[in-house]
């Protein structure tokens, strides 16, 4: 070869290496769950096919419609479906959600059916062998065998529409085969066809969300800690002087139930009952402690459990009815908001679903992915909301081991049952396999180390040959599907009543009203009786703490069913108000009535002082909804005061009382008082208990409610709560607390607003409002933060804490309302609602559709739901922004 | 010196079809979601260049023009924003994000281009001074 044939050889070597080199290393993905940079960002693919909003116009000939459907998006992308099958505006639904969440709809599965680590990696394993082990992916497989065989009409009528909204949702995959959401790409995997297992997944995933928990664990680690720290007797009393005894009916006080008709809790008889714990009954409580505390421990390798330990039992759920007599229109109005941890894209998925033959016309909020079974809404003659009530559908258990492959159970040695074996997907890694064993009571949470060695952690000694195993109302088969779309389609009460029945799980307030003029509540949900016989003396019982399985003790002898739940109609008061808090008075089944769980009441308290009112308007029921009053702050703030005035404050102290003096108690984002109240009661609560949670060794968690430390504030300020343990030679009071805490606030005010000046440290410089993006990953999918007024103990409920560790670092209140919905039945036009972060979960998207700012501003848009024909929207809708035609094949 | 004046109208008369053709078969593979296929479109462009230098020039900008053009068409920027701040960190990182994708994609034509050139002379067998 010539020489210079080598040397251009080598001339060109040199940029097909370089082209190589930066084409391989655009082409190799930056970590296990991240594309690779060419993949993602070049033209022709990743994010340049992300889809960045709705075609004008859509036209499908397919055989899964039997008759035409159409949906118009309006002028938020709401979709209005008309239809004259179910099953085909089913379709229709599953088309549109795909549409717009595929991504939240893909995740949830994964959440549900413990498959995130596929995509996530093994970070998220613990996660998914956690959700494996509490069968919901297994019990969602079972409600599917049974609504395909079932006898009941029903369950074969929403088995097919179930399956006619999966047809949708992989219609629209199929068709638009290169339009994955952002997130998709950022994650770089793609979506696996939707099946009906996925949609059940998620409603069970949905039913988990409230009930599932820890706290019976947590309590009995708390009361070992109380017992050790105070002994046995004193322990006991002051454990149930702060979290009350369920089984004598004793609750927090300052609670208004849901449900007039039971009677009135007499708050001087709230909390403060004391039993004696015997020797031997210690003995038995320090051993069960130390080992769950190692199970907690171990739990908390997953990260959703960890956030429920941790973060523990907030709600904010409202709904309210309002009968004729006291609205303007003689008719009456309803509302609801149901709150969740804030998330984009929102869980909650808005429509509007017409069945044009079946004089079906309904609008309401449904999980996207959960097939199209709304969660609450209206039609032309009924309306519900729902908020969760605490009704205890979980039990733990734990058991001595009797050889291999046997446990003791009522002093025999008894096998597991059958146990499920799971292979679960690890991105990067080997499946990991996982076997769930299960006692007669349910799944065993107590061997998850051996699926994950570096994850969960063995018991520790003396529990280490213990199994503990958990029992939970929802491990059969549910039947909310069914009970969801017959109460859409009721047409009075006894309609709705009678679709109601199959509604054991998650426990509800659902509030009700009609156009005949009725209002209704029942408190749904169901509980277990439990054989509370023979408990040690220091056991709370009524499923509060876990049970001796191998002794036989806390079995499910009977269930509390709808017959037998506390329920109202048309009460005399005019109203009746769900807000998380109590069920019921004294008056109803009181050994069930003390549940733990139940919300302070504060929400409750304010909307039944607002509702008492008359001539409400729908204006009315929108004031409410963005009420701010903090009924905390009027509870405590006379005692802040009265301390206050007697002590020497120097000039920001001063102006921080001048203005507590002369504040309304509203949570106002412009205000000042609101900032200073806020920091002075967080400090309060770290104050007086702070000291004790330390010396007791408990962490965060299983606090005192606020209640309670007003009523120790006002009724025995010299309790031993207020002593500072850190100045062993002084004994302070409520008085001298309040004192040292507000001190502490206007210091800590001063700090972090960099001013002396109390009229600066306005309350929506450290309350804001974001909503983050579901992975918790992509802040810059996340929307806010932005100023908020209200608190979490307000109607408007935004939750966030403004001390870490001392200081005022204040984080975005990521909880509040998922959704707003108010319906007059006086003027059913006049029906309106908003949904933060609105129907797209798509982020290219963006305004006007997110509704962020309706919602912020406390605004709504219409339903157009008086809109019941496709010409009918038409004439109505400002503006139409996309169009969806389904005709059967051959029509 | 000889060599260039003899190569200058040959050159002169084909950079404009180097970098046409990078920039049409650029565009082209903006359709098949293959990114790769970018070098090819270099090599080909490359092929109509009498030196390594002028083919990987135009080439390089005919591709980063076809990327440029396919930038401003999508009109992705509320997307390019996101993904700049995914990536780069901080609000309205889009334009940068842009211009960083568009210049990486001139430097892989241009890569491509100096190949396809390269490749032209050992073809052809003339050798055309640097």
């Amino acid at each position: 070869m010539a020489r210079w044939k080598i040397k251009k050889l080598l001339w060109v070597c040199g940029p097909l290496l370089l082209a190589a080199g930066l084409a391989t290393g655009l082409s190799v993905p930056l970590d296990t769950s991240m594309p690779a940079l060419g993949k993602l960002l070049f033209p022709g693919s990743g994010i340049w096919t992300v889809p960045d909003g709705y075609p004008d116009t859509e036209s499908w000939n397919i055989g899964a419609v039997e008759e035409p459907v159409t949906v118009f998006r309006d002028d938020w992308g709401v979709p209005h479906i008309y239809g004259r099958r179910s099953e085909d505006i089913a379709f229709a639904m599953g088309y549109v959600q795909a549409q717009d969440r595929l991504f939240f709809m893909d995740l949830a599965r994964r959440f549900a059916r413990g498959q995130l680590a596929e995509v996530i990696g093994p970070g998220a394993l613990a996660d998914d062998v956690v959700s494996k082990t509490k069968l919901l992916e297994h019990y969602a497989q079972k409600t599917i065998d049974h609504l395909r065989t079932s006898a009941d009409a029903a369950d074969r009528d929403y088995y097919r529409y179930v399956q006619s909204y999966v047809k949708g949702v992989n219609f629209f995959v199929e068709t638009h085969p290169n339009q994955l959401p952002l997130e998709f790409h950022l994650l770089d995997y793609t979506f696996r066809p939707w099946t009906d297992l996925d949609c059940m997944a998620i409603a069970y995933f949905m039913l988990e969300g409230g009930p599932w928990g820890y706290w019976d664990l947590d309590r009995l680690v708390a009361m070992d800690a109380f017992i050790k720290h105070f002994g046995p007797n004193e322990g006991t009393e002051r454990f149930q002087e702060l979290f009350g005894a369920p089984g004598e009916g004793r609750v927090l006080p300052g609670q208004v139930p849901v449900h007039p008709g039971y009677g009135r809790f007499d708050d001087a008889k709230a909390f403060g009952h004391a039993r004696k714990a015997a020797g031997s009954d210690i003995r038995t409580i320090v051993a069960l402690a130390d080992g769950l505390k190692g199970l907690l421990t171990g739990i908390e390798a997953a990260a959703r459990e960890s956030r429920r330990l941790n973060d523990p039992g907030f709600t904010g759920s409202n709904s309210w009815v309002v009968h004729g007599r006291r609205t303007r229109s003689g008719h009456p109005l309803a509302c609801s908001d149901s709150h969740e941890p804030w998330s984009l894209p929102n869980i909650y998925y808005e429509t509007h679903a017409v069945n044009t033959a079946a004089d079906h016309n309904f609008y309401g909020y449904y999980v996207a992915g959960g097939a199209a079974t709304p969660v609450d809404g209206h039609n032309r003659h009924i309306t519900w909301g729902m908020t969760v009530c605490h009704w205890d559908q979980i039990d733990w258990y734990y058991y001595d081991t009797a050889g291999q492959g046997n446990y003791l159970y009522k002093g025999r040695a008894v096998p597991f049952e059958a146990p499920i074996t799971v292979t679960i997907p690890v991105r990067g890694r080997d499946p990991v396999t996982h076997t769930i064993q299960r006692t007669v009571h349910g799944p065993v949470f107590s061997g998850l180390d051996k699926a994950l060695p570096k994850a969960f952690r063995p018991l520790p000694e003396p529990f280490s040959h213990k199994i503990i195993a958990a029992r939970w109302l929802s491990h059969k088969v549910v039947d909310l599907g069914p009970a969801l779309l017959g109460m859409s389609r009721a047409r009075n009460l006894d309609e709705f009543s009678a679709a109601m029945r199959g509604f054991e799980a998650p426990p509800n307030h659902v509030t009700y009203a009609d156009a005949q003029g009725n209002i209704a509540a029942w408190s749904m949900g169901g509980f277990p009786v439990r054989d509370d016989r023979n408990l040690p003396a220091w056991h709370l019982g009524n499923g509060a703490m876990p049970y001796n399985g191998s002794a036989g003790e806390g079995e499910w002898v009977d269930m509390v069913t709808m017959d037998d739940l506390p329920s109202s109609l048309n009460p005399d008061q005019g109203f009746l108000v769900g807000a998380n808090q109590m069920a019921a008075g004294p008056d109803y089944l009181k050994r069930h009535v003390g549940q733990f769980r139940h919300r302070e009441g504060y929400r409750a308290r304010r909307l039944n002082d607002l509702l008492a009112e008359k001539n409400l308007t729908v204006d009315d029921m929108a004031r409410i909804h963005s009420d701010v009053t903090s009924l905390r702050a009027e509870d405590f703030t006379p005692h802040l005061l009265a301390a206050m005035a007697g002590m020497a404050m120097n000039p920001p102290e001063q102006a921080a009382y001048d203005l507590l003096s002369r504040w309304d108690f509203t949570m106002d984002k412009d205000l000042s008082a609101p900032s200073i109240f806020w920091t002075w009661i967080e400090f309060m609560a770290e104050n007086t208990f702070g000291d004790q949670w330390k010396a007791m060794g408990l962490g965060d968690r299983l606090l005192p409610q606020h209640p309670i430390l007003e009523k120790l504030i006002r009724t025995d300020p010299a309790s031993v709560w207020f002593d500072d343990l850190t100045t062993p030679d002084v004994t302070e009071d409520a008085g001298n607390i309040m004192k040292t805490s507000i001190r502490q606030a206007v210091a800590a005010l001063s700090d972090y607003f960099k001013t002396d000046d109390p009229s600066q440290w306005r309350w929506g410089r450290v309350h804001q409002l974001e909503f983050f993006h579901m992975t918790g990953e992509l802040d810059a999918l996340n929307y806010g933060p932005v100023p908020y007024s209200g608190a979490s103990n307000t109607i408007t409920a935004p939750h966030n804490k403004l001390l870490v560790d001392g200081k005022l670092a204040p984080a975005a209140a990521r909880r509040g309302a998922h959704h707003r919905m108010i319906v007059d039945f006086g003027n059913p036009e006049n029906s309106r609602s908003v949904l933060p972060g609105g129907v797209s979960g798509l982020s290219t998207l963006g305004a006007p559709f997110d509704q962020f700012d309706l919602f912020v501003n406390g605004e709504y848009h219409s339903e157009y739901f008086t809109a019941d024909t496709p010409e009918k929207f038409l004439e109505q809708c400002r503006s139409v922004t996309s169009r969806i035609d389904f005709s059967p094949t051959g029509g | 010196m000889t060599d260039m004046k003899k190569a200058t109208p040959t050159a002169a008369g084909r950079w404009w079809l180097s970098m046409l053709i990078s920039f049409l078969l650029a565009y082209a593979v903006t359709f098949i979601s293959v990114w790769q296929w970018v070098l090819a479109a270099g090599v080909m462009g490359g092929l109509f260049s009498a030196t390594m230098i002028r083919g990987a020039l135009f080439t390089a900008f005919g591709v980063a023009l076809a990327w440029l053009l396919y930038v401003v068409v999508q009109d992705a920027w509320v997307l390019l924003d996101q993904v700049g701040d995914i990536i780069l960190g901080g609000k309205g990182q889009g334009g940068l994000l842009a211009a960083a994708v568009v210049a990486l994609g001139g430097v892989l034509g241009g890569l491509g281009g100096a190949v396809g050139s390269g490749l032209r002379q050992l073809a052809g067998g003339g050798f055309q001074k640097e």
